[in-house]
């Protein structure tokens, strides 16, 4: 394979990669702004999606095997049916922990939503054990073939969900009734409430709506990559990193970071090492922290 | 300044009026993301002397103090105190120079008992650290010691001393002012800055404060720079007054020549009072 | 005020304090002579190893309780510097044979450097971005140690470690162990009483609970930050070098980032505000894993012990949402508001027949 073409390929990888992580900072982007939390969790809700996929569509030992699931329902039911359940999970996290919470010091609801993934990730771990699990390609068929490098047909639905999200959240947002509520609550909670937009509504909504992206992002990337009970903390951590390039308020530049995370792994892993692709991602997410953090000293001071 | 001073010493010496300079802004000058807070803003301070600051919500009378005392850095101008240039030096090290401060919106350490708030003000005025403090070397002990006995004498002075042992977060909100003065008188301060410190305080209250800041200068020597939205507090109190609107200075003087001043009166009616 | 008055005052206020230094000095006695005389209790060596394994877990909890809980400073990567130590013992002593003691010294210090040197930027962020960070910090510390197999020895683990001595003493039985460990940890708990008690310990809490009030008294909070670090990541060296020569091998899994959430609830549960507490966490979460590690494939068929983690998820949120200074201050307060409230009731008994009249 020549120079280019492998360049190539790392692109077409990268930006696979980077479709998943701009998706997950969506979440992460979506419920920090209409309600200050940062989601640990999110990175799980995409192993839930995931792997509830994988036991609806084919024939799955659960809780050790000593429940066999066999509804083999058709893909597109079967992750249909994943998202709406993991939303459904989302919306009961919300309001079984994150709803009594409310008003509670940033330290403790870093430890509530900490405490939530280290749940659902040992609740993935009871029910599907460690047993990483495939789903088959969305359309088989040969890859797409460019300038030598491939880009497989899987690759293709990744990139093109994320795309598909995007723009929707964009039309959501900018032209719906309730999109508009959500992003009265994003720029001034209070002010919203004023005008009679309940934000507890909108902050239950934004856990589902976060947590719908992440799962449909987990769904679309097991074809490829496989998915187990402790996948969602990585997904989890490369979502925030993707998210904080957008000082965690901004869609767009999260979606940005996403893509740009995704490169650097591809990248790193294809030019310099494997072994530390997931440490490139968090070198990454050190330089742009300390870079937004330097020079506001004063200023988080007086903002105390 | 030893470790081993006790209790705040009276100063004897008598008021020296218009003598030494103490704070001395220079031009300051402080933007937030396009908006100009405050603007090239100069004035200086005597030794011995209640200066007030007063000015209209917003006018950057707190954004002065936060750069008086390096809580936000300078975009422009040079502040000196007691003859050192205060640019660019943490918070920590102009407390270490004799500066000390209350805030408008109170932050006294709720989870501390009373006495232990006014024990952070001796903080730069003590010196022993983990070593000493983990091997509980006699030195230490000593220091402590002295520390608890300044912090009692400056829970005296403001009158709370029978509050000590009270967990400071569960006091109404006159006497955390008073917490949160003691902290800061406890650091032996040259300049006392007070932010609104009658802002929520009942009439009997801000009577006591006034005879309070009073005191501290007469006794203490202490020179007060004073922001206040109470009038009838400032113009009995102070000996100068500096009006800001906009971040900037608009009059100067002392209190009978304000209350005349046109510009000041203008800018008061703009706010709609 | 009168004099006399405030030096009643002050006379009052030495006594209380008096009496609470002796509470504590009563407390770490008693103690020190219950750990001393548990083993002739527990004889089981598998009883003996929890509790060896509560000392590490308790170096590592009044570590994390005095960055945590006093200072309020979030780390999920405390594992990192658990591991530091082991591994810095580790191949001190299997490659370069060096003496056991030296090597712990020589982990404690280039441990507690490299915190010193990761808190300079890290300290540069708070909450949510320091929490994120700390936790890379342990992915990437995972990420090396499992990929350096030549120094390391990879996912398989650092082999060979030789049994702890002290001079010509060899450490060997599971007692030695327990009665080592456990007097390391007292070592470590004195010292951070002492030090909670302090000037520093008033300052730590100051930065927790307001830094921009600490730094206008004086308080260098950045300093400050740096060295509770630093401490903390000496505790946890120590913790790490004992537990190599306890177990005489080291594996990438004893420091993964579960392993730093896990101290985290540790902390949560006893020591947000307290010492004591954070013995009382470690212990309880301890014996916690273990009894579910024990009880739960037995209860529920195929069921595995690794729902420690579902468990400790849910502890973590309950405790957070309600008792968010830990557990025992929680209960602390909940036992004074039921007493306050107590005496309330006793005093509008006595005033109602004043008020009837």
């Amino acid at each position: 394979m020549s120079l280019e073409s492998q360049l190539l390929q790392f692109l077409f990888a990268g930006l696979t990669l980077g479709s998943i992580y701009a998706l997950i900072a969506l979440g992460f982007v979506t419920i920090y702004n209409v309600t200050g939390i940062v989601n640990f969790a999110q990175g799980d809700f995409a192993m839930l999606g995931a792997l509830i996929t994988v036991t609806l569509y084919q024939r799955t030992g659960i809780f050790n095997r000593v429940i066999t699931v066999n509804l083999q329902l058709p893909l597109p039911l079967a992750i249909l049916l994943a998202v709406v359940l993991t939303t459904l999970i989302g919306v009961v996290l919300y309001l079984i922990a994150i709803r009594p919470a409310r008003g509670a010091s940033v330290i403790s609801l870093i430890i509530i939503t900490i405490g939530a993934s280290i749940a659902l990730r040992g609740l993935g771990l009871i029910v599907w054990w460690t047993d990483p699990y495939p789903l088959p390609v969305f359309t088989p068929g040969p890859p797409i073939e460019i300038a030598g490098a491939v880009l497989t047909r899987q690759n293709v639905w990744v990139i093109g969900t994320m795309v598909a999200i995007v723009v929707g959240l964009y039309l959501f947002f900018e032209h719906t009734l309730l999109g508009k509520a959500l992003r009265a609550c994003a720029v001034n909670r209070e002010a919203a409430r004023l005008m009679g937009i309940k934000a507890d509504h909108m902050a239950l909504f934004s856990f589902a709506l976060g947590a719908a992206v992440s799962a449909i992002a987990g769904i679309v990337i097991t074809p490829s990559t496989f998915m187990a009970y402790d996948s969602g903390t990585l997904l989890s951590l490369k979502g925030f990193v993707a998210a904080i390039m957008g000082g965690l308020t901004n869609a767009p530049l999260a979606v940005a970071g996403g893509l740009v995370l995704g490169l650097v792994e591809a990248f790193g892993a294809g030019l310099l090492s494997s072994a530390y692709k997931d440490a490139f991602a968090f070198l990454t997410m050190f330089v742009i922290l300390l870079l937004r953090a330097g020079g506001v000293f004063g200023q988080r001071l007086a903002e105390a | 300044m030893s470790a081993q001073t006790v209790a705040p010493q009276p100063v004897v010496e008598p008021r020296a009026q218009s003598g030494n300079l103490v704070l001395e802004a220079r031009r300051i000058h402080k933007v937030f993301g396009g908006l100009v807070a405050v603007n090239n803003l100069s004035f200086s301070v005597f030794e011995g002397e209640i200066l007030s600051i007063i000015g209209p919500n917003g006018a950057g009378k707190t954004t002065v103090f936060n750069l008086l005392t390096g809580v936000l850095p300078l975009d422009g101008g040079e502040i000196w105190f007691r003859g050192r240039k205060l640019n660019g030096l943490p918070p920590h090290a102009i407390a270490r120079l004799g500066m000390a401060r209350t805030f408008q919106t109170v932050h006294i350490f709720e989870n501390m008992t009373v006495l232990e708030n006014v024990m952070i003000g001796r903080h730069p005025r003590s010196r022993y650290g983990f070593v000493e403090a983990a091997f509980q070397l006699p030195w230490a002990r000593k220091e402590e010691q002295a520390i608890r006995q300044h912090a009692m004498a400056c829970l005296e002075l403001v009158g709370i001393a029978d509050l000590a042992g009270e967990l400071a977060g569960n006091l109404p909100f006159g006497q955390q002012r008073l917490v949160e003065l003691a902290r800061a008188l406890a650091t032996e301060p040259t300049c006392l800055l007070l932010d609104e410190p009658a802002s929520g305080l009942s009439h009997q209250e801000v009577v006591e404060l006034d005879a309070l800041i009073r005191r501290l200068r007469d006794e203490q020597g202490i020179t007060v720079l004073l922001i206040e939205h109470d009038m009838n507090l400032v113009m009995g109190i102070a000996d100068r007054i500096v009006v800001i609107n906009y971040g900037e200075k608009i009059a100067e003087g002392a209190p009978e020549e304000i209350q005349q001043n046109e510009r000041v009166i203008a800018a008061y009616l703009g706010e709609d009072v | 005020m009168s004099a006399a008055n405030s030096s009643v005052l002050s006379r009052r206020l030495h006594v209380t304090r008096w009496a609470a230094k002796h509470n504590n000095l009563t407390a770490f006695v008693t103690l020190a002579l219950v750990l001393a005389l548990l083993p002739f209790w527990v004889t089981n060596n598998y009883h003996r190893s929890i509790l060896v394994f509560i000392g590490f877990n308790t170096m590592l909890t009044v570590g994390l309780s005095l960055l945590m809980g006093y200072t309020g400073q979030i780390s999920l990567g405390h594992a990192v510097f658990f591991g530091c130590g082991a591994y810095i013992t580790g191949l001190l002593t299997t490659r370069y044979n060096w003496s056991p003691v030296l090597a712990i010294l020589a982990a404690a210090v280039l441990t507690g450097l490299l915190a010193y040197m990761i808190g300079i930027p890290i300290f540069r962020l708070r909450g949510h971005y320091l929490a994120m960070a700390t936790l890379g910090l342990n992915i990437i510390f995972e990420t090396v140690v499992v990929t350096e197999t030549k120094w390391t020895g990879g996912p398989n683990g650092l082999l060979g470690i030789p049994r702890l001595n002290i001079g010509p003493w060899v450490l060997k039985s599971e007692l030695s162990y327990y009665y080592l460990v456990w007097a390391v940890t007292l070592a470590v708990l004195a010292v951070s009483l002492n030090i909670v008690n302090s000037r520093v310990g008033r300052a730590l809490r100051a930065i927790h609970a307001s830094e921009l009030a600490a730094s206008t008294m004086g308080v260098e909070v950045d300093t400050f930050k740096l060295k509770v670090l630093t401490l903390s990541a000496v505790y946890a060296s120590l913790a790490g070098s004992l537990f190599a020569f306890y177990l005489q091998i080291v594996t990438p899994s004893s420091f993964s980032f579960i392993v730093s959430i896990e101290l985290v609830v540790m902390v949560a549960v006893g020591g947000l505000s307290s010492i004591w507490g954070a013995i009382f966490g470690a212990a309880s979460i301890t014996l916690l894993g273990e009894a579910l590690r024990n009880i739960m494939p037995r209860l529920v068929r195929g069921a595995s012990a690794e729902a420690e983690l579902l468990a400790f998820g849910a502890i973590l949120v309950i405790i957070m949402i309600f008792m968010p200074d830990g557990l025992t201050a929680g209960i602390v307060q909940w036992l004074r508001n039921v007493r306050r409230s107590g005496q309330r009731q006793a005093e509008r008994a006595k005033q109602s027949p004043d008020a009837v009249t």
